[in-house]
This record gives C-alpha cells, sequence and structure tokens, in this order.
C-alpha cells in the first residue's frame, strides 16, 4: 500500500486522506499511520502553510489573519 | 538490589514518560547511556515484597538502526538486561503506534503489550477488546490510562505472572505476510539465514531487517554465516528496491488484520457532518458548493457592514455640521474650518465606513475558517488551479490574499519552481484583500444601494475571467507540464467555533486597518485638500483642478473624471489612498448646500456628506469604471516591493505591474461603455 500511496503523488494532484483511504480501501487512520512513515523514512514531506505573512506586517492592512494553517505532504526530491 | 528489571519501550508520546514517572515517583535517577549522548532514565519501584527497577528506554518509532536512540534501545533489548519488556502504544491511535509492536515482532524476549491512553479512546468512542488482542499475540494486553496511577494494579499483576510465564509474541501471522507480499526474495533469504535466528532475534526478523537494509543487522549476519553464504545474501538484497517499503507494508497490513474485529468504533456522533464533507469534498458537488458558499458569505458581509456604514455616515453628517458652526462661531478661522471638515473628518468617516467593511468581512470569513471549512476550499480548487496550470498549492497564496496581497505574494514561497511561483504571484494579484474589499463595499453601496451586490458579482465573474487569461499570458512563457505535482492535503475536522478566538481576530483585523487607514487617507486627504484649496471657495482657481480639467480628456476614454482618475492613481500605492482623494476632491469647495455653505453663510444645511457630495458630480457609469479601474489596479506599493524580493526579477516584476496597469484601464473604459448602456 505504501508503494500506491507514492504512486498517488505522481498523478499530479491534491488528495484528502479520506479520498487515499477509499481508493486504497482502508480507514483514514491507516492512511495517516503510513503518510507518517513515509514521511519519517524521508520518501515524503511535510510541508505547513501559515495563512499569514512572514513579516512585513506593521506595513500590511490585511495580514492580522489568525493562526490557520494547512498541513500537506509532497514527495522529496 | 533489584530482583527485576522491565524495560518501557514505545514511540515519542506514547506516554512512556507519563508512565515511567507513576510508577517510580522519586526514585529515579538520569544519566547517559555508555558512551552515547542519549539520556538513560532509570528508576524503582516495591510491589507485593519484590523490587523493581525500571528502565525508560529512549522514545522511538521503530527499532531499525538509523538512529542513536534506536541503535540503544535495540541494543539493551538484546543485550539481555531486561526481565521483561513493556511496549506503550497510544490506543487512541493504534494504527500507527503498534508499528513498535509489529517492529518486535520476531524479537524473543519476554513482552507485554500495554495500551496507554485508554480514556481517550472511549471519548472517541472505540471499544478495544483487549483480550482478543492478546489471544492473537499471545502475550498479555493491559489496558491503562497512564495519567491515572489508581488504575495501574492490573499492571502490577500482570507483570508479577508474565514474567514468571515467559511470554513471546507470536510471529507466524507477521511471517506469513511476508511470505505473501515479499515473496521470493524473503524465502531465499530465510533459506540462507540460521534457522532458529541469531541471539535473540528470529530468521524472519533478520531478513525483514536485511530488507530494510539495516546496517547493524548486515553486521551481525555477515559476522555469523560464512563468506559464501553472505555473498548470496548480498545477491538477494541487491534484486530488492526499497525494500523497508515492503516489509512497512507487511507491518500494517499485520496491524490492520491485528484490529480488524478487536476494535469497534461507535456510529460516528458526527454522522451528519461526516455527510456533509462528502458533498464538501466531492469533485463534482465540492465547487459549486463552494463558489456557493463564498458568495453567500459576501452578501451577509454586506448585510451586516451596511446598516454599521449607514450609522457612521449619519454621525459624521452631524458632527460636521456641529463642529463647522461651533467653529465659525468662535471665530476660527476658514482655512483651519476647511482643512478640519474637508479634509480631516472626511478622512475619519471614510475610515470608519471602511472599518464597517472590514468587520463584516472579516466576522463572516473568520466564521467559516474557525468551523474548519476554509481548507476544503482550497482541495476542491484543486482542479482549477491544475486548469490554470498551477501546482495545488497555488491555491493557498491566493487564500492568503484575500486578506492581504503582501502575505499572498510572500506566502507563494511553498512553491519550488520559480515560473511557477512567479505565475502564482501575477494571479493573486487580482484577489481582492480586506482593504480592496472595504472600498469596493464603499463605493458601489454609495452608488448603487441594494444593486451593490450586482456590481460586486459582477467583478468576481470577471476576476475569474482575468484569472483565465493572465495565467495564459504569463503561464506561456514561465509554466512547464513537468512542474505540476502531487499533494496530500490534511483537511482539518469541522469543530464548533471558538468565538472568543473569532472576535479578537475580528478586532485585530479592524484595528489594524483601521490604523493605518486614518494614517493614509488623512495623509493623502491634506495633501488632496491642499492643493485643491483656495481662498475665494473656488475650486476651479486650484493647482490641482488646472491639472485635472487639463488630462480629463484623456482620463474620460476609461469613464474616469480627473478626480476618480487621481484616486486610481494613488490606489497603486495603497488602496485605502484612494478614499483619502476623493474625501479631499469630492467635498470641495464650490459644491452647492455642501459644508462650505454653513462657513460662508453661517446657515444650517442638511444634505452634507461625502456621499451625497460624489453623487452629485458622478454618474453611475462613471461609478462603475472607477470600480473596475479600482479593483483590478496594482494591490498597492509594498504589494509590488514584495514581488520583486520573491522573484527576484525587476523584469517579471514591471511586466506584472504594467500589465495590471493596463487591463485596469482597459476594464474602467469597457465598464464605463456597458454602464452607459445601462443606466
Amino acid at each position: 500500500m505504501l508503494n500506491e500511496i507514492l504512486d498517488q503523488f505522481k498523478k499530479g494532484r491534491t488528495f484528502s486522506f479520506q479520498e487515499l483511504a477509499d481508493s486504497l480501501n482502508t480507514d483514514v487512520q491507516t492512511v495517516k499511520a503510513q503518510i507518517d512513515y513515509l514521511e519519517r523514512q524521508g520518501y515524503i514531506k511535510k510541508v505547513e502553510v501559515y495563512t499569514s505573512c512572514a513579516g512585513g506586517c506593521s506595513s500590511c492592512a490585511g495580514c492580522n489573519q489568525g493562526t490557520q494553517r494547512s498541513i500537506i505532504w509532497e514527495l522529496s526530491q | 538490589m533489584s530482583d527485576t528489571t522491565i524495560a518501557l519501550l514505545g514511540q515519542p508520546n506514547s506516554g512512556k514518560s507519563t508512565l515511567f514517572n507513576g510508577l517510580t515517583g522519586s526514585r529515579q535517577h538520569v544519566g547517559n547511556w555508555p558512551g552515547k549522548t542519549v539520556e538513560k532514565k532509570e528508576g524503582a519501584f516495591h510491589y507485593n515484597g519484590i523490587n523493581y527497577a525500571v528502565v525508560d528506554l529512549p522514545g522511538t518509532y521503530s527499532l531499525s538502526a538509523n538512529s542513536e536512540e534506536e541503535v540503544v534501545t535495540r541494543d539493551y533489548i538484546a543485550g539481555n538486561k531486561a526481565d521483561l519488556i513493556c511496549i506503550l502504544a497510544d490506543a487512541s491511535q493504534l494504527e500507527r503506534s503498534l508499528f513498535m509492536l509489529a517492529d518486535y515482532t520476531g524479537i524473543n524476549k519476554p513482552v507485554v503489550l500495554l495500551l496507554n491512553m485508554m480514556d481517550v479512546a472511549i471519548q472517541q468512542g472505540k471499544t478495544i477488546d483487549s483480550q482478543a488482542i492478546s489471544k492473537k499475540l499471545g502475550i498479555p494486553v493491559i489496558p491503562i490510562t497512564a495519567l491515572n496511577r489508581k488504575g495501574y494494579e492490573e499492571f502490577y499483576k500482570i507483570i508479577e505472572t508474565s514474567q514468571k510465564s515467559n511470554s513471546t509474541l507470536k510471529e507466524k501471522e507477521l511471517t506469513d505476510i511476508f511470505f505473501e507480499v515479499i515473496g521470493e526474495p524473503f524465502k531465499q533469504l530465510l533459506k540462507l539465514l540460521p534457522k532458529d535466528g541469531i541471539g535473540a532475534f528470529s530468521s524472519s526478523w533478520l531478513a525483514a531487517k536485511l530488507l530494510e537494509q539495516d546496517n547493524h543487522a548486515m553486521q551481525l549476519v555477515k559476522s555469523k554465516v560464512d563468506v559464501s553464504c553472505w555473498r548470496e545474501v548480498e545477491t538477494v538484497l541487491s534484486s530488492v528496491k526499497n525494500g523497508n517499503l515492503f516489509t512497512a507494508d507487511c507491518k500494517f497490513k499485520w496491524i490492520e488484520s491485528l484490529l480488524k474485529n478487536s476494535v469497534k468504533k461507535a456510529a460516528n456522533k458526527q454522522g451528519r457532518m461526516n455527510r456533509f464533507d462528502r458533498i464538501a469534498t466531492s469533485r463534482i458537488w465540492g465547487k459549486p458548493l463552494a463558489v456557493g458558499i463564498i458568495i453567500l458569505g459576501l452578501i451577509l458581509s454586506m448585510v451586516i457592514a451596511i446598516p454599521i456604514m449607514g450609522v457612521f455616515q449619519k454621525i459624521s453628517q452631524i458632527a460636521t455640521v456641529q463642529l463647522s458652526t461651533a467653529l465659525v462661531a468662535v471665530g476660527v478661522p476658514k482655512v483651519v474650518i476647511s482643512l478640519l471638515c474637508y479634509g480631516i473628518l472626511t478622512a475619519v468617516t471614510f475610515a470608519l465606513m471602511m472599518v464597517s467593511f472590514v468587520f463584516g468581512i472579516s466576522l463572516v470569513f473568520g466564521f467559516i475558517e474557525e468551523i474548519g471549512y476554509m481548507a476544503r476550499i482550497s482541495y476542491v480548487f484543486d482542479s482549477t488551479m491544475s486548469k490554470l496550470g498551477l501546482q495545488g498549492k497555488a491555491i493557498m497564496p491566493f487564500l492568503v490574499s484575500f486578506g492581504c496581497n503582501i502575505g499572498g505574494v510572500s506566502g507563494s514561497r511553498v512553491i519550488d519552481s520559480w515560473g511557477q511561483r512567479v505565475t502564482t504571484i501575477a494571479l493573486s494579484w487580482v484577489v481582492p484583500c480586506a482593504a480592496t474589499w472595504s472600498v469596493v463595499g464603499l463605493v458601489s453601496t454609495v452608488f448603487f444601494g441594494s444593486h451593490a451586490l450586482l456590481v460586486v458579482l459582477s467583478l468576481f465573474v470577471v476576476a475569474s475571467l482575468h484569472m483565465a487569461i493572465t495565467s495564459r499570458l504569463f503561464g506561456k512563457h514561465l509554466i512547464k507540464e513537468s512542474d505540476r505535482i502531487g499533494l496530500i492535503m490534511e483537511l482539518p475536522p469541522y469543530h464548533k467555533p471558538q468565538y472568543r478566538n473569532l472576535f479578537r481576530f475580528v478586532f485585530m483585523r479592524m484595528g489594524d486597518v483601521l490604523k493605518r487607514a486614518l494614517k493614509t487617507i488623512i495623509f493623502v486627504a491634506v495633501i488632496f485638500w491642499a492643493l485643491s484649496y483656495t481662498s475665494d471657495g473656488n475650486v476651479a482657481n486650484s493647482v490641482i483642478y488646472k491639472i485635472g480639467t487639463f488630462i480629463e480628456p484623456v482620463t474620460m476614454w476609461f469613464g474616469l473624471r480627473w478626480q476618480t482618475f487621481m484616486a486610481f492613481l494613488s490606489a497603486a500605492m495603497g488602496k485605502e489612498a484612494a478614499l483619502g482623494v476623493l474625501a479631499a476632491l469630492f467635498n470641495s469647495q464650490g459644491q452647492a448646500a455642501g459644508i462650505w455653505d454653513v462657513i460662508s453663510k453661517q446657515a444650517e444645511v442638511s444634505t452634507s456628506g461625502l456621499g451625497n457630495a460624489m453623487l452629485t458630480d458622478i454618474s453611475k457609469a462613471e461609478a462603475l469604471a472607477f470600480i473596475y479601474a479600482f479593483f483590478f489596479n496594482v494591490p498597492c506599493l509594498m504589494a509590488v516591493v514584495t514581488t520583486l524580493q520573491e522573484t527576484h526579477s525587476l523584469k517579471w516584476t514591471l511586466r506584472i505591474a504594467g500589465y495590471y496597469m493596463g487591463v485596469a484601464l482597459l476594464m474602467s473604459a469597457i465598464a464605463y461603455h456597458v454602464g452607459l448602456l445601462i443606466f
């Protein structure tokens, strides 16, 4: 299944855990555990995107955006 | 002297340290593992007349020899120093935390499994049949909550007995999976290895570790088998690539089958939410739903903002008249009254009205973010990004841009490819920031009343077209087909909004916008007031009027009066600046029924105020032209500077900025002529 997960990355689109679990016939918890493993082994990397800008906020009107963040994984180069 | 030594083994955050502290209390000491920098924690406790020594092994995810911690842990287990190994697993996420147990399978040392954090698992609605798990594994399985020391009784009893009964983990099932999934290479390795394994490690465990290219296991096997046998092992290993993926796959399969009938999840309490999420993330309905929610959000934020805006406008009208009457009465010079009432007070009112819109928008979209829906928006728009030729990640800078374009531009840093990044930045400029929003909302409400919403929607449609065309124009030079990469995205669970957080966010945002708006608008308003001030009150004699009317024949091509054209130009510095210009130029002296009348005639008038002043001067078509020019203009000077920093290319920064100015004027011209037909 780990290889199948890595294959999904090559399709060039965005998957959610639920979608991956559905397509691999398993549940979200199992997918999460495997994503964790792939990350630990260095096959994929986690990117956290904060929806606020990095610095320069004093000169910016709307930047005060709370601390919401998105977590995504992509293949390591 | 201790009678029995037990070792705690588990992944980080499995609650090992909590249990260690719970068991040993103050009877512990911390040192280092010999020759290592890894911390060694030892302690002791007493139960039923027996002294127990406890070793807290370093928290590791598996027993591979990848890190110093893992080597320490493995050497300790292999070294026969412990009488009993206690493996801790987080019961609330067994799929993940049982990996350590799977990796341990094949090591012939007495072991018990502790299912920690049972309280959390129960909260999640899980029923875990530890008896069934125990039967399958052949070792005791003890549910425990490490935080609750009173619940340790069962644990104490079991370690007392199991250490005598010498319970080892059944490995047959995992070995069968190895055979099934890996097949030939695994079979060959088993044949080559000593039948009974080496030391505490079974042959199956060693074969798996060899496939994982585990250095320590390789050294161990090499030292125990003859040279020709080792060569054969090497031949087998060279035929397998990424062996660790295969063995890990087997271990996950083993965990899955272990949990299959022993863990039951209660019917999800959030059933309705799940059904909603199926629609919200569906390939077909997800996007229309997201668009619907965004439009509804916009309508709602305007419904919230407009009454508040009206209140500020009313207060300002009354205050202006009162103030100017009072100032005239005490004999303040005309020029000061003019500055205060035309320049500053109007600017303050504009700033307050703008903040009303920020309140509406932040409240509604902050709410959408708080409940966890925002991530779904980025997820469902993935295919759209793909059509624009962009990476899935590009949606995030776009979402940030709704707050602030500068944030969006610097947020594009997550995109690795330069060409993709520049294209993403070029497109993110279209996204209206909070300030753009509030000015557009304000001006369109003043001119179009309840039809303002239609104007706003038309802007959205045109903005989508703009993005489609811009992506083609810029992408052609910047994007290669191969740039597109796949992603997996975590969608946070829906949750009840934390109103305290929400309102703190809304008010902080409002405060920020107000501060900046006041500074910019007042500054710009005063400059333009000064340029338009004349002692006789006739604006036609002012410098700016002369320049303005000189260029107006050209600007009218785009449907822009000289006043709105200047507002357009200054908006490229900062969106708020446009309001400053409008405040100064449209409240100028010489207007009928303006504040000027109060000063000159010392009479009270009822029809002052900015909205009215603008209305009398600009036609609806011209207003529409201005809104379009303003909306599609360069976001602000700071965004341009940030773009330069992020792209490291003056050429592309200037290209993008020039393109935006040009397109904005083109849009304005089209909007003007369409407007002439409609109104």
